[in-house]
């Protein structure tokens, strides 16, 4: 059983993983997480035992395993989001609070089942069977080169309108066509090439076309 | 008779633009803003013709300082015509701007330029077919090769119309816009602006406020979001009626090469060390022949001529203060617009950017901020002014003081001339890593301190393309004039004072109340420190005084190897020159330039001294 601190931590260290950080030390992650460093302390021994993270000289790697479980919060994270934003219409900021508390107390399969009938409303009914989910939410960080995909949710908020203009809409298709290992990427939209810093294509959230 | 010129960035709206006005642009700017429009002026026949260049722009909401100036022009019908001018390779995406700009119903006309480039990828569009559809004359053209631009005038003084396409919006959103335009007596795009939160009266902002929380929680999504969706989809709509055949776009290997890790980051370095090594010899070469032929057919005929002292003085002051004005302004600032011109209309700069990015993120940028940055090489004025590109005040704030501290190609003259030459090329080479180091050092520093959000780039990368003498040589006289009309008042009024304090015996008596910091801090001569000053005119003056002050241009004999050194790196990162400093009061405001050279002073003194203590350890 994970605790919320634990959770947290394995979450955030995914989310600057996507966005093209390897290493990250404490004080910063305690910085990130706004808790004292000396809880992050507490925990991290823990985690390394469980073989989710690798702690060195330059701070903290998450191992294969950790970016599993990193992945599997985040994805908690996202459902409920999209859930309280799409579904329940509130502002992708509140979303995304009510969302940090709630995704350490749900179980897995609430959480399957609720990307089911987001995914499925989403994508105009797929009614997939079986255990996996409908259509996976990626980041555009995530997504791989080349490959269709079709936006579905925009999380970032500043400059959102710019997004708006060049296309960049929940429904259009896009494609990563250039990414550069920690940097932002490039992606095709209406035919016109934007690129994109890594932290707003890592709040752009899309789905595999079809 | 006015006619606007409307379009996205990249559309060849500039190239039009000058086709359509030749040389005779004058560069203002809009009301309450620091962004530029060209007027041009031309006849037909006898009609007088007024050309505004408006700034491109992907949309008439967004927040942005071009935005809001293109949103009003729109709004307030300052031009009798509205020429949208949009990009037939992407005319889905250009389309967006027009549905907007057609909502204000006003005259207006379609080019359709970039046909050439449209016909090579296979794409063919039924102009016919869009004129009907959005009840506009269309123009297809090329403007790169000249083509059909000359038909632009005729048909905007004679078939501009009215647009007849309506863009249909959801119907809580229609509802919505009827509802604030019956009580407030909106026009429909007002209403609709006001919805997305743009209104000027408070009451209908507080209303449309209202409205849109309601929208929003039927929708769940941002009103914005919503009309931009149909605005989108109308437009996709429009351009699938008229689009033929339509093959798949692939990118080019060429652009793979420069977007990518390798070789892309070393071909980036290779083109901007190669632009800056290039500037250098030719702009020292043309400033020798402007020196030379200032100061043998103007400067000494002048002294020769025998005024009164006074006279003599302020005219040898005017005389001197336009040949450092043209001395850097031609050969260095000219000849580095060129280059930056090329790199702007071949489409590099915006993948230079996308390179950029990461590391510029460190310093609280994004990858549009090595645009000053790399200007700043050239000349700090210009870097300056392009800092307009930065989209927050806390980006703007933290190029400004990076830029006053990029050795400018005055300061290189300082560097190359004095201590290259005095000292040894690798004392040369250190005062540059120095500099290198307090940019690095600075950056980290203010991205922690500079209040402010930070937003991520979003920047289209413009199509790569073979760039256009014409328009270069135009973008870059353009820009010349503008440092022009700033920079050399300036330069000329402080070469005046500089000369009556000289005239009056002040410089003297400052040399000697100069003297004891000079001594006790830099351990510098009097003479160096107030050299110094002088540099504030242009930076490489500085050095020319020193030669003047000392006496002899063997600077070797009066200072030491230790003392050059400390000259030169005081010289190069203290208080930016005059014309620096103006533009960053016009951009940044008068609090942050007192700010930037509070710091840049301080920065020299202290590195002065220290250097001081090192030397003589």
């Amino acid at each position: 059983m994970q605790s919320p601190l634990r959770e947290d931590l394995l979450e955030e260290l995914y989310r600057l993983r996507c966005s093209g950080r390897d290493h990250t030390r404490i004080p910063e992650l305690a910085l990130l997480l706004g808790r004292p460093a000396d809880d992050l302390d507490e925990i991290v021994p823990g985690l390394e035992r469980d073989g989710y993270i690798v702690s060195g000289g330059d701070g903290i790697v998450l191992t294969p395993g950790g970016l599993e479980e990193g992945a599997r919060i985040m994805r908690k994270h996202r459902v409920l989001e999209r859930f309280f934003s799409d579904v329940l219409g509130m502002s992708p900021e509140t979303a995304s609070a009510e969302a940090c508390t709630l995704e350490h107390n749900v179980s897995d399969a609430a959480i399957t089942r609720l990307g089911r009938l987001l995914g499925g409303s989403a994508a105009g009914g797929s009614s997939e069977s079986g255990e996996r989910e409908a259509s996976p939410s990626l980041t555009l960080m995530e997504s791989a080169l080349d490959a269709e995909m079709v936006v579905s949710c925009i999380r970032c908020q500043a400059p959102v309108t710019r997004l708006h203009d060049l296309g960049i809409i929940r429904g259009e298709s896009i494609r990563v066509v250039r990414r550069i290992e920690g940097n932002g990427v490039v992606v095709k939209v209406k035919d016109c090439d934007i690129a994109l810093s890594r932290e707003i294509a890592a709040s752009i959230i899309v789905e595999n076309a079809e | 008779m006015k006619i606007g010129l409307l379009g996205n960035p990249n559309v060849g709206k500039s190239l039009i633009f000058h086709q359509l006005t030749g040389l005779g642009v004058e560069v203002s700017n809009y009301p309450g803003s620091t962004v530029n429009l060209q007027r041009g002026t031309t006849c037909f026949g006898k009609t007088k013709l007024e050309i505004i260049d408006l700034p491109g722009t992907y949309s008439l909401d967004g927040d942005s300082e071009e935005e809001k100036i293109v949103r009003s022009f729109v709004t307030r019908g300052e031009a009798d015509v509205l020429v949208a001018i949009l990009d037939a390779v992407h005319l889905e995406r250009n389309l967006y701007l027009f549905l907007q700009a057609a909502e204000f119903h006003r005259p207006m006309l379609l080019i359709l330029n970039m046909t050439d480039e449209a016909e090579k990828e296979g794409i063919a569009i039924d102009t016919g077919k869009l004129a009907s559809v959005l009840g506009v004359d269309v123009i297809p053209t090329a403007a790169i090769q000249g083509k059909n631009t000359n038909t632009i005038i005729p048909a905007a003084l004679s078939s501009a119309r009215i647009p007849t396409i309506e863009v249909f919006y959801d119907h809580h959103i229609e509802a919505a816009e009827k509802n604030l335009a019956a009580e407030y007596g909106l026009s429909r795009p007002e209403a609709l602006t006001a919805l997305l939160g743009h209104a000027d009266n408070p009451d209908v902002r507080e209303t449309a406020a209202s409205l849109a929380v309601e929208l929003e929680r039927i929708h769940h999504m941002s009103v914005s979001q919503i009309i931009a969706g149909n605005r989108h989809h109308c437009a996709e709509r429009i351009s699938s009626e008229v689009t033929g055949f339509r093959p798949p776009a692939g990118g080019s290997d060429i652009d793979r090469l420069l977007t990518t890790r390798i070789p892309g980051i070393p071909i980036l370095i290779a083109v901007l060390v190669s632009i800056l090594v290039a500037v250098f010899f030719i702009g020292t070469v043309l400033e020798e022949a402007i020196v030379y032929l200032i100061t043998t057919y103007v400067l000494v005929p002048f002294v020769t001529a025998g005024f009164p002292p006074l006279a003599e003085q302020i005219g040898v002051s005017i005389i001197l203060g336009v040949q450092a004005g043209l001395g850097i302004a031609f050969p260095f600032i000219f000849t580095f617009y060129l280059f930056i011109a090329i790199l702007e209309d071949s489409g590099y700069l915006t993948r230079a950017a996308f390179l950029a990015d990461r590391s510029l993120h460190r310093f609280g940028m994004h990858g549009q901020g090595i645009i000053p940055l790399v200007l700043g090489f050239g000349c700090s004025v210009p870097a300056i002014m392009s800092i307009r590109l930065l989209r927050t005040r806390r980006e703007r704030i933290i190029g400004s003081f990076l830029v006053t501290l990029v050795p400018c190609s005055a300061r290189t003259v300082i560097i190359a001339g004095l201590v290259a030459v005095f000292v040894g090329i690798a004392a040369a080479l250190s005062i540059y890593l120095l500099l290198f180091v307090i940019i690095i050092a600075t950056g980290l520093l203010l991205s922690r301190v500079t209040p402010g959000e930070q937003y991520g780039m979003i920047l289209e990368m413009s199509p790569l393309r073979r760039p256009q003498a014409g328009n270069i040589l135009a973008k870059s006289w353009l820009r010349i004039k503008e440092f022009l009309v700033v920079a050399m008042p300036l330069i000329i009024v402080t070469s005046i004072v500089l000369g009556l304090f000289q005239y009056s015996g002040a410089i003297a008596l400052f040399t000697a109340w100069i003297a004891p910091f000079s001594e006790a801090v830099l351990g510098l001569p009097p003479e160096a420190t107030t050299a110094l000053f002088f540099g504030i005119l242009r930076k490489e003056l500085a050095l020319e005084s020193l030669v003047i002050l000392g006496g002899t241009a063997d600077i070797g004999s009066f200072m030491t190897m230790a003392q050059i050194y400390i000259f030169a790196v005081v010289g190069v990162l203290f208080i930016p020159c005059i014309a620096t400093l103006a533009i960053l009061r016009r951009e940044i405001g008068t609090g942050m330039a007192l700010a930037v050279a509070a710091y840049t002073l301080g920065m020299g003194i202290a590195v002065g001294a220290l250097l001081n203590i090192l030397f003589s350890l």
